[in-house]
C-alpha cells in the first residue's frame, strides 16, 4: 500500500529506467520513433509557459537535465498530471501525427488517466473500475509499445490499488505523504552520523 | 503497526462519507484542533466566515466604467486578492495564475463549469465580495480538431486565446477551482481544470 504516488509515477517507465540505469546522467541518444530532445523541449516549454495558481507545486524547469536533481514524488505527480500530458498531446495528438507516436501517446495517457481517476477527492465504484481498466491497458501494452521495457513489481502492485480504492476510498485517506514528510523532517535533523552517542554526550 | 494504519485509513474513509453521523464529524473537528491540523481541509474552515465581506477598514473607490454596467453603485471596495476557504484568488492584473477560475455560469451546477479570468474583485450590491470575470471564448468548431477531447478522464480542452470584453459577475460560491493555461499557438490555449473531484474529472468537456 506504501508509496502510492511513487508507484504510480514510477510507472512512467522511460524516466525511471533512465534514473535507475544512469542516475546522474542527462538524457542522451534518440528513440527510434521520436526525438527525445524535441519532447524534452516541449515539456520544458510547457513547464516554463503554463500559468498556474500559486498553490500548485513547482517542478524543476530543467526536468531531464543532470542539474535538475532527483525528482520528488509530488513533482512527479505535477509532471504526470499537467505538464507531460499537455506537452505530448500538443506534439503527437494532431491528425497528421504518425501512428507509432499516437500509440505511444495513447499508452502514456492510459497512465495519466489512471492517476487522475485514482487521485480524485471522491471515489465511486465506477471510478475504481475505470482505474483498473486504464492500468490493465497500460501494463498490458507495455512490452508492445516499449519492447526494451520489463514488467516490474510496481506494475503488479498497481493492480492492488483498485482494491484499496474500493476498501478505503479516496487515496488521501491512506496514502503515505504524511510519512514521507516525517521522513523528510527526520532527514534534515542535524546529526554527526554517529548513532547512539547522544546519551553519552549528555552524560 | 499495519493494523493500526488500516484502522486509521478506515476511519478517515468513514469520516469523508456523506452518511457519516454528524456527532462523529464533530469529534474530528475537536481532534484536528487538538493535534493542530489546519491545512487545506475545508471541513475545518467555514468558507462563509473567511474574508467574504470586506474589512471594516477597507476604503471605497470610484467604480471602473466596465464594472458600472452591472453594479449599480458609484463607489465600491476593490481588492487585489481574496482568500476564501484557504485558497487565494487574485485579479488578472496582479497574478494571472490565481485569477484563472472555473465557475458555474449563473451558479447553475447542472451546467458544466467554464473558464474565466478575474478582472476585478469588488464589493457587490448586497455587501459581499464577488468577482467580475472575463470568459474564455470557446472555439467555434464544437470540439472538432481538439486533440485533448480524445481522453475522457483528462479534463483539458482548447479555447480561444482571447478573453471576452464583457464582464460577468461571479459569486465566490460558484467557483469550482483554478485552472492551468498554456498557449499552444497565438490563437489557441489549452485549459486544464485543476478540480480534483471525480465528478469534474468525469466531465471532460469543460
Amino acid at each position: 500500500m506504501g508509496k502510492y504516488v511513487v508507484i504510480i509515477s514510477s510507472l512512467f517507465v522511460k524516466p525511471c529506467r533512465q534514473r535507475r540505469e544512469m542516475p546522474l546522467s542527462a538524457v542522451s541518444g534518440e528513440h527510434p520513433s521520436y526525438g527525445k530532445k524535441d519532447v524534452l523541449k516541449q515539456i520544458h516549454d510547457a513547464i516554463r509557459e503554463t500559468t498556474m495558481p500559486s498553490w500548485f507545486g513547482l517542478v524543476p524547469r530543467n526536468f531531464g537535465d543532470i542539474s535538475a536533481g532527483t525528482i520528488k514524488a509530488d513533482e512527479w505527480h505535477s509532471l504526470i498530471t499537467v505538464y507531460i500530458p499537455i506537452a505530448l498531446i500538443s506534439l503527437w495528438g494532431g491528425p497528421s501525427s504518425k501512428a507509432t507516436l499516437k500509440s505511444i501517446l495513447d499508452h502514456t495517457m492510459d497512465l495519466v488517466s489512471a492517476v487522475y481517476v485514482s487521485c480524485a477527492r471522491t471515489m465511486t465504484l465506477e471510478h475504481a473500475t475505470a482505474y483498473r481498466s486504464y492500468i490493465a491497458s497500460y501494463v498490458g501494452s507495455l512490452r508492445r509499445i516499449h519492447p526494451t521495457s520489463n514488467v516490474r513489481p510496481n506494475h503488479h502492485a498497481s493492480f492492488y490499488v483498485y482494491n484499496y480504492l474500493v476498501l478505503f476510498g479516496p487515496v488521501h485517506s491512506w496514502w503515505t505523504f504524511p510519512f514521507e514528510r516525517l521522513i523528510g523532517i527526520l532527514q534534515h535533523l542535524p546529526t554527526n552520523h554517529k548513532f547512539g552517542e547522544l546519551n553519552l554526550v549528555r552524560n | 503497526m499495519l493494523c493500526s494504519y488500516l484502522k486509521g485509513a478506515k476511519l478517515r474513509a468513514w469520516l469523508s462519507r456523506p452518511d457519516c453521523p454528524q456527532a462523529v464529524k464533530e469529534c474530528k473537528v475537536l481532534l484536528d484542533q487538538a493535534y493542530g491540523v489546519n491545512g487545506d481541509d475545508t471541513t475545518v474552515i467555514d468558507p462563509l466566515e473567511e474574508y467574504v465581506r470586506p474589512l471594516d477598514t477597507a476604503r471605497a473607490t470610484n467604480m471602473p466604467p466596465d464594472l458600472r454596467e452591472f453594479v449599480h453603485l458609484r463607489r465600491t471596495v476593490l481588492r487585489a486578492h481574496l482568500r476564501h476557504a484557504g485558497v487565494v484568488f487574485s485579479r488578472s492584473s496582479t497574478n494571472v495564475g490565481n485569477s484563472q477560475i472555473m465557475f458555474y455560469p449563473s451558479g447553475d451546477q447542472s451546467l458544466r463549469a467554464v473558464p474565466g479570468l478575474i478582472k476585478y474583485i469588488f464589493e457587490g450590491d448586497d455587501g459581499s465580495m464577488a468577482f467580475a470575470v472575463q470568459w474564455r471564448e470557446a472555439l467555434g468548431r464544437n470540439g472538432e480538431g481538439d486533440p485533448f477531447a480524445a481522453y475522457p478522464h483528462f479534463p483539458a480542452k482548447l479555447y480561444s486565446a482571447r478573453a471576452s470584453e464583457k464582464l460577468e459577475k461571479v459569486k465566490i460560491l460558484w467557483v469550482v477551482s483554478h485552472y492551468a493555461c498554456w498557449a499552444i499557438s497565438e490563437e489557441e490555449v489549452v485549459v486544464l481544470s485543476l478540480c480534483r473531484v471525480s465528478s469534474c474529472i468525469s466531465k471532460p468537456r469543460l
